[in-house]
C-alpha cells in the first residue's frame, strides 16, 4: 500500500513496486488508506508523512494498533517531520523515515528488507 | 299742680272719712238693730233699752206683742214670719213697701215668690238651713214688683215661740249698695288719682309694710306693695332708716311734711298723713314728690343769684335797681359807699333823693322808662356827709316775662377824676395856645426869610439840574460803555441818555463815510425824529449839504453850532424839515479818533440858542467819551475775537493734548513742571498742584529717581534733547511701569528758552516683552543646545543660518558664529547646497512641517543619514519667515534597519527555503520514480538509458542540494547530538561553487572528536556565516582551513583564512550588531548571529587576526554529557 497525497508519487511508486513484483495498492489520504487496509490487509504500508487529514505518523500508529502485523514505512519531503518523529519516539513508537526524494533502488531495497524480516 | 292735687286729695280723704264714719255708724246701727231683733226674736229680752240723744230710755215690753208689733212695724227692715213650708204668715208693712208688693199678696204666698229667679237657689239653700235650726243670713236679690231686682240682706231663723216658724228679716241694701258704689267710685277715683299723681303715694303700716303703692311708687321701685318701705328704698337695709320722719306721724297723729335727701343726691318732698283704717288699724298715707330737679334748679338759681349778686357787689360803680314807683329796690356796696347810707336804709327810698338835682334825676329816670334806657346822664350824687360826686348814669329798664317793666337798673360812673383831668387839660391847652401864638409869629418872620432864600436857591438848583443832567448823561453814557455788548446799541443808548437828560428835541450820531459823496451816515438817534434823518442828507464835503454844522464839524474837527435854524443860511438845505419838526437850533460835536473826525454827535434844541457854554463843553466831553467808547468797543470786539480765536486754539490744543494717548508734560525753562495733560493726571492720580514744579518726581520709582534727576538736570542745563526710560507709578493699581520719556526744549525767535515739552510713553509691556523675548530666546537656545542628539538649526527665507545648536557645531565641525548669516552655498558644495535648499523650499512652499531623510557628510568624513523634521516659522502675521530643522542621525538605525530587513529577508528566505525544499522534494520524488520506471523499462534503448543515467545523477545532485538546504534551514529547535564534521562537509559543499571560482582551497583537519549537543541548523548557520566571511575576506588563491580538536571533553572548532584580516580598531566591535565592513551589502548581523548562537550553546568564540595575513575564528563547545 502506497499512501501519498501527491498522486504522481503514489502512482509512480506503486508502478515501481508493481514492476518489482509486489502487489501494490494506492491511497491518496489517510482515511482512504485505512479503509483500504481494512479491506486488503497489506503487509506493508508506505506512506507520506505530511498529508491532509490524518498524517502519516498517526496513520502508522493506527495501523500498528489495528494491524500489528502490517509494517509501516514513512517517507517525507519535509524537515518538520523530525519533530514529529521524536514525539512519536517518546511515545514509544519507532518509525523509520526516508527523505524525499528517495532514489527508487533505495526504496526497493528498504521494502525488501522490511518484508523479508517478517 | 301738686298743691291742687294735695287739696283735692285732702278733700277726698275727708269725704272718705265721712263716708267711712257714716258707714260705720250705719253698721253700728244695724248691728244694734240686729241685736234688738235677735233679742226680740229670741225672747231673751224683756226690756229693750234704746238710747237716744237725750239719754237712755228704757222701754218695757209688757205688751210685748204690740210693742213688738209696733216695733216690727216701725222697723226699717222688712220682716215676715214663715212656716216650715215657707208660706208667709205675717209680714210688716215695711216689707211690702220694700218689695213694692201689697201685703195681701205677700201674706199667704210662698216666700219664694218674693225671691228673684237667679237667687232662688241660694234662697232655698238658706231656707233649708234655717229650717234645720240654723240662724243664717245672706245677701241676695228679691223681687221688687214683678220684675225688678232688689238687693237685700236676708236673715232667717227659727222662731222660738212657734215651732217650725221662721222669722225672716229683709234689709234693703239699695242704699247700702249705692253708698258702696259711691264709695267704690270714690275709691276708684281716688285710686286713679293716686295712680296718675306724679308722685309716689303709698300706704304704710306701722310695721313698715307698704300696704299700697301707686303707679309712681311702683315705677320707681319696680314692685307693688308687700315689702317694707326701707327695703324698697335701700334694698339692703333691714331696719328702718334713721333719717325717716315718716313714722313720727303715728306718734303725733298729725300730718307731717318734710324733705328727704337721699344719699344718691335725690331729694323728695315727703308728706305723711296718719289715719285710722276702717278696721281701726293705723296707717300712714305717704306721698313723695321728687323735688331733686326742683332743688337743683333752686340751687343753680341761688348760685346764679349769688354770682350776680357778687358781680353787682364787686362793681365799683354804684348800682341800683329802682322799682316803677321810683323807689330803690336794691343797691350794691358801691352805692352804699357813694351815698353813705346802708343798703337797708336805701331800699325803699326815693332814688331821686340822693342827688343835688332831684328833678333832673327824676327826669332822667322818666326818660328811662320812656326810651327804655339812658346813657351817660350827668348827675351829681350827694353823700350823706355832704360831699358831692359827679356821676354819669347809665340805666335801662328791665321787664318780667310778660314784658312789663318791672323796674330800672341804673349804674353810676364816678366821673370826678375825669372832670379833674378835663379841667387840667383845658388849662394846658390854654397855655399851649399862647405858646403857639408866640411861636407862630416867630416862624412867620423866619418863613419870610426862608422864602427869599429858597427863591434864590431854586434858581441855582435849576442851573445845577441842567448841568447835572448833562453830567449824568455823560456819566451814564460812559457807564453804558461798560455794559453794552455792541457798538450800535451803545450809540443808541448814548443818544437816548442825552435826549432823556438834556431834554433836547433830537440827538443823532453819524459816521463820516469815505465814499464819493462823503456822506454822513446816521447810525443812532433818539428823540423826536419823525423821519428827519431819512429825508435829510448831510455830507462833509464842500457842497451845500456839507457846509452845515455837521460837515463843518467834521472838517474842522471842532464843534459847530447853528444858533437859529430859521435864520442861519448855512442850515438852509434842511431848514424846512427842521422847522417842521420844531428844531430851532443845533449843535454838532465831532467824534475824534487820532486827531481825525470820524463821525458827529448832533443835537437839536427846540429853542434858538438852546445850548449854553457849559452845555457845549459838557457835550464836547461827552463826544470825546463817545469816540473813546466807540474805539474801545471796537477794540474790545477785536480783542474778543482774538481771544476767541486764542481760546479756540487753546481748546484745540488741550483737546489734542488730552486725546493723545501719551502723557504730556511741559516745564518752564528752569525745568519746573508747569503743565501736564489730562492723561498724566489720570494716570498718576496726581492733582494739578501735586504735579506742579518738582511734584512730578514723586511718582518716579525710587530706584530710577537718581538716574532721572541726574539726566534731567543735565538736559535742563545743556538744552540737549531729553530721552530716558524709567518707571513711574500708575495710580489705578500702584504698579511701577516703564515709560519712555522724551522731551525737547522750545525756544522763541531769539533763541531764548521758553520751556520744555515732552511725552511719556508706556513701554512697560514692550519692555516686559523684550525681557520675555530675551529670556525666551535664551531658553530656546538652551533647549536646542540641550538637545544632545539632534542637530537643530534655523535658516531664514534666504537660507541664511539664524541659529544652530551645539550638536550642529560638533557634527559639522563649525561654530555658530562662523555659520550665522551664511547660506549652505558658502559652506558646502553646490550640489549639497542645492539638495538642502530644495528641501527647505519644499517646507516654505507648503508651509507645513515635513519629515525628510537627508544625507549629510559630517565632520567624521562619513556620509550620515539624518532624519530631518523641517518646519516653517511664522511671524505675527502668519507668514513664514524662517525654516527650522531638527535632525536626528539615523545612520546607525538605518543600517540596522537595512540589516534587519536583510536578515528578515534571510529568515524569510530561510522559511521559504524549507517550503521550497519540501515543494521540490515531491516533484523530485516523482521524477526519480519516473526515471527509474523508464530506465527499468526493457523497451527503452540503451542510448536513451545513458541519458537517463545523467538525469539520475543530476537528480542526485539536486537532491543533495535540496537536502542540504533543507537540513540547513530545518526549524528544529531542540538540540541533538550532532557531528560537526557533517555540518562542515555540507556547508563546504554548498559553497563549493564560490570557493572554486575564487580558487580557494579548503583543507579539513577534522578527526572524529565526537558529538556535540547542538541545534544542527544553527551550527550550520554559524559555519556558513564564518565560511562566508572568510570567503569575502580571502583573495584569490587563498586558503581556508577547518580544524576540529578535543581537549578535556571540550570540542574546538576552528576556521582559518588567509584573508585581509580584521583591523585592530574593529576587533572590539565585530560581534556588534549592525557592524559591518561590507558597506554595500553587509548586514553586519553575521558575526552577531554567530555570537548569539555560540552563547546559546554555552560555547565561546574567539578571533585572532592579522592584517593582510588572515583571520582565525575558533569556537569551543562544552563537553557533552554522555547520557545515552
Amino acid at each position: 500500500m502506497v499512501v501519498d497525497d501527491e498522486r504522481r508519487i503514489a502512482d509512480t511508486l506503486a508502478a515501481i513496486f508493481q514492476q518489482a513484483g509486489y502487489a501494490a495498492r494506492v491511497a491518496y489520504n489517510g482515511e482512504e488508506a485505512l479503509s483500504c487496509i481494512a479491506e486488503t490487509e497489506p503487509s506493508l504500508v508506505v506512506s507520506d508523512v505530511v498529508m491532509p487529514g490524518i498524517n502519516g505518523i498517526e496513520l502508522a500508529k493506527t495501523i500498528q494498533a489495528s494491524h500489528p502485523k502490517c509494517q509501516v514505512l514513512l517517507f517525507s519531503g519535509n524537515a518538520d517531520t523530525q519533530d514529529l518523529l521524536n514525539t512519536a519516539k517518546q511515545q514509544g513508537h519507532v518509525f523509520e523515515v526516508l527523505a524525499k526524494p528517495v532514489p527508487p533502488p533505495l526504496m526497493l531495497a528498504k521494502v525488501a528488507f522490511l518484508l523479508s524480516s517478517l | 299742680m301738686a298743691g291742687q292735687t294735695l287739696t283735692s286729695i285732702d278733700a277726698l280723704m275727708r269725704e272718705v272719712e265721712k263716708l267711712r264714719a257714716r258707714l260705720a255708724e250705719a253698721e253700728n246701727k244695724l248691728a244694734e238693730s240686729q241685736q234688738v231683733i235677735d233679742a226680740i226674736r229670741s225672747g231673751e229680752v224683756d226690756a229693750v233699752v234704746v238710747s237716744g240723744p237725750e239719754g237712755e230710755q228704757v222701754f218695757t215690753l209688757k205688751d210685748a206683742e204690740y210693742a213688738y208689733r209696733s216695733l216690727v212695724e216701725a222697723m226699717n227692715e222688712g220682716a215676715a214670719t214663715l212656716d216650715a213650708k215657707g208660706t208667709v204668715l205675717y209680714c210688716n208693712q215695711r216689707l211690702s213697701d220694700l218689695l213694692g208688693t201689697p201685703i195681701e199678696q205677700i201674706i199667704g204666698g210662698h216666700v219664694t215668690k218674693l225671691v228673684a229667679a237667679e237667687a232662688m237657689h241660694d234662697f232655698e239653700a238658706l231656707f233649708a238651713r234655717a229650717v234645720s235650726g240654723e240662724a243664717c243670713n245672706t245677701e241676695l236679690d228679691f223681687l221688687y214688683g214683678q220684675d225688678n231686682k232688689l238687693p237685700v240682706y236676708v236673715s232667717l231663723r227659727a222662731m222660738h215661740s212657734e215651732a217650725g216658724a221662721l222669722c225672716l228679716v229683709v234689709n234693703d241694701l239699695t242704699e247700702r249698695n249705692k253708698r258702696d258704689r259711691i264709695i267704690a267710685n270714690e275709691r276708684q277715683r281716688l285710686f286713679d288719682v293716686l295712680e296718675t299723681v306724679p308722685a309716689m303715694v303709698c300706704l304704710l303700716t306701722p310695721d313698715y309694710h307698704v300696704a299700697f303703692a301707686n303707679r309712681g311708687f311702683r315705677e320707681y321701685f319696680g314692685e307693688s306693695h308687700g315689702r317694707r318701705c326701707y327695703e324698697y328704698c335701700y334694698g339692703e337695709r333691714t331696719k328702718p332708716c334713721e333719717f325717716c320722719e315718716t313714722y313720727e306721724v303715728l306718734k303725733t297723729g298729725k300730718p307731717h311734711h318734710w324733705e328727704m335727701a337721699n344719699p344718691d343726691g335725690s331729694v323728695f318732698s315727703v308728706y305723711d298723713f296718719p289715719f285710722i283704717d276702717v278696721d281701726g288699724s293705723p296707717l300712714i298715707l305717704e306721698m313723695d314728690v321728687d323735688i331733686t330737679a326742683h332743688r337743683r334748679a333752686e340751687e343753680s338759681l341761688r348760685r346764679a343769684n349769688a354770682y350776680n349778686r357778687s358781680l353787682l357787689e364787686a362793681s365799683l360803680d354804684p348800682l341800683v335797681t329802682i322799682g316803677p314807683d321810683g323807689k330803690i329796690t336794691d343797691v350794691n356796696a358801691a352805692t352804699e359807699g357813694a351815698t353813705g347810707y346802708t343798703r337797708s336804709a336805701l331800699i325803699g327810698t326815693d332814688f331821686c333823693d340822693f342827688f343835688t338835682e332831684p328833678d333832673k334825676a327824676r327826669a332822667g329816670y322818666q326818660q328811662v322808662f320812656l326810651k327804655g334806657f339812658v346813657r351817660d346822664y350827668p348827675l351829681e350824687l350827694r353823700h350823706r356827709r355832704g360831699h358831692l360826686t359827679p356821676v354819669l348814669y347809665n340805666a335801662s329798664v328791665y321787664c318780667d316775662e310778660s314784658g312789663n317793666v318791672v323796674g330800672v337798673f341804673a349804674a353810676a360812673r364816678d366821673i370826678t377824676e375825669r372832670r379833674r383831668a378835663e379841667a387840667e387839660l383845658a388849662k394846658h391847652r390854654e397855655k399851649l395856645e399862647e405858646l403857639v401864638k408866640e411861636r407862630t409869629s416867630q416862624l412867620d418872620d423866619a418863613n419870610a426869610q426862608l422864602r427869599a432864600d429858597i427863591e434864590e436857591r431854586k434858581r441855582w438848583e435849576k442851573q445845577l439840574q441842567r448841568l447835572n443832567r448833562t453830567l449824568k448823561a455823560k456819566s451814564d453814557s460812559s457807564q453804558a460803555l461798560l455794559h453794552v455788548s455792541d457798538e450800535s446799541s451803545y450809540l443808541q443808548e448814548v443818544c437816548r441818555i442825552v435826549t432823556q437828560y438834556c431834554g433836547h428835541a433830537l440827538m443823532w450820531i453819524g459816521f463820516a463815510e469815505n465814499d464819493k459823496n462823503k456822506t454822513v451816515r446816521p447810525v443812532a438817534s433818539a428823540g423826536f425824529e419823525d423821519g428827519y434823518l431819512e429825508i435829510t442828507n448831510m455830507t462833509w464835503d464842500d457842497s451845500a449839504n456839507g457846509r452845515g454844522p455837521t460837515g463843518t464839524a467834521i472838517r474842522t474837527g471842532k464843534p459847530a453850532m447853528c444858533r437859529n435854524i430859521l435864520t442861519d443860511p448855512k442850515f438852509l438845505p434842511w431848514r424846512e424839515e427842521a422847522s417842521k419838526r420844531g428844531y430851532a437850533s443845533s449843535l454838532v460835536i465831532p467824534l475824534i479818533d487820532e486827531n481825525k473826525a470820524f463821525g458827529v454827535l448832533n443835537v437839536y434844541s427846540r429853542v434858538p440858542d438852546g445850548f449854553s457854554i457849559e452845555e457845549v463843553s459838557m457835550l464836547t466831553e461827552l463826544a470825546a467819551d463817545l469816540s473813546l467808547g466807540i474805539r474801545t468797543l471796537r477794540l474790545r470786539a477785536a480783542h474778543a475775537q482774538a481771544e476767541e480765536a486764542l481760546r479756540a486754539s487753546e481748546i484745540k490744543h488741550r483737546d489734542l493734548s488730552n486725546s493723545i494717548p501719551a502723557l504730556l508734560w511741559a516745564t518752564d525753562a528752569q525745568g519746573f513742571a508747569t503743565h501736564h495733560n489730562r492723561q498724566w493726571y489720570e494716570y498718576t492720580g496726581q492733582s494739578i498742584e501735586e504735579g506742579f514744579g518738582d511734584g512730578w518726581k514723586d511718582v518716579i520709582c525710587p530706584e530710577d529717581l537718581e538716574r532721572v534727576c541726574k539726566q534731567w538736570d543735565h538736559c535742563v542745563k545743556t538744552g540737549e534733547d531729553y530721552a530716558i526710560e524709567y518707571r513711574i507709578r500708575r495710580a489705578s493699581d500702584g504698579m511701577y511701569r516703564w515709560h519712555s520719556v522724551q522731551g525737547s526744549l522750545s525756544k522763541d525767535e531769539h533763541g531764548k528758552p521758553l520751556g520744555w515739552f515732552g511725552t511719556f510713553v508706556d513701554i512697560h509691556d514692550r519692555k516686559q516683552n523684550e525681557i520675555a523675548l530675551r529670556e525666551s530666546r535664551q531658553q530656546l537656545q538652551a533647549i536646542i543646545d540641550g538637545a544632545m542628539e539632534t542637530i537643530i538649526f534655523v535658516k531664514d527665507l534666504e537660507g541664511r543660518f539664524v541659529t544652530v545648536n551645539s550638536r550642529f557645531e560638533k557634527m559639522l565641525g563649525i561654530t555658530r558664529d562662523e555659520v550665522r548669516g551664511k547660506t549652505d552655498y558658502e559652506i558646502l558644495t553646490k550640489n549639497r547646497a542645492d539638495y538642502y535648499r530644495a528641501h527647505d523650499q519644499m517646507v516654505l512652499t507648503t508651509g507645513r512641517p515635513m519629515q525628510i531623510e537627508e544625507l549629510a557628510l559630517l565632520a567624521d568624513g562619513k556620509e550620515h543619514v539624518l532624519l530631518a523634521n523641517k518646519f516653517p516659522l511664522f511671524d505675527a502675521n502668519g507668514k513664514p519667515y524662517a525654516v527650522c530643522s531638527i535632525s536626528a542621525d539615523i545612520t546607525d538605525r538605518k543600517r540596522a534597519q537595512e540589516a534587519l530587513i536583510r536578515s528578515e529577508k534571510l529568515a524569510s528566505v530561510g522559511r521559504m527555503a524549507s517550503t521550497i525544499a519540501h515543494e521540490i522534494n515531491n516533484p523530485l520524488e516523482t521524477i526519480g520514480n519516473v526515471i527509474y520506471l523508464v530506465s527499468t523499462n526493457p523497451d527503452v534503448p540503451s542510448s536513451v538509458k545513458g541519458y537517463l543515467d545523467i538525469a539520475v545523477q543530476e537528480l542526485e545532485r539536486v537532491t543533495h542540494i535540496s537536502r542540504q538546504t533543507l537540513a540547513f534551514h530545518r526549524g528544529t529547535s531542540t538540540p541533538t547530538l550532532m557531528d560537526l564534521r557533517e555540518s562542515i562537509d555540507s556547508i563546504t559543499e554548498i559553497f563549493a561553487g564560490r570557493l572554486e571560482s575564487r580558487r580557494i582551497t579548503v583543507r579539513k583537519r577534522c578527526p572524529d572528536v565526537g558529538m556535540i549537543r547542538a541545534i544542527a541548523c544553527e551550527i550550520q548557520q554559524v559555519i556558513s556565516n564564518l565560511l562566508s566571511n572568510s570567503l569575502d575576506a580571502t583573495p584569490e588563491n587563498g586558503r581556508i582551513e577547518f580544524h576540529l580538536s578535543r581537549t578535556n571533553g571540550k570540542i574546538r572548532f576552528t576556521i582559518a583564512d588567509t584573508g585581509s584580516g580584521i583591523p585592530k580598531e574593529q576587533m572590539a566591535n565585530i560581534f556588534e550588531p549592525f557592524f559591518t565592513t561590507k558597506e554595500l551589502h553587509g548586514t553586519g548581523l553575521g558575526l552577531w548571529v554567530i555570537k548569539q548562537i555560540v552563547d546559546k550553546h554555552g560555547a565561546t568564540i574567539r578571533v585572532r587576526s592579522k592584517m593582510s595575513s588572515g583571520t582565525v575564528f575558533s569556537i569551543v563547545f562544552p563537553a557533552v554529557e554522555v547520557t545515552e
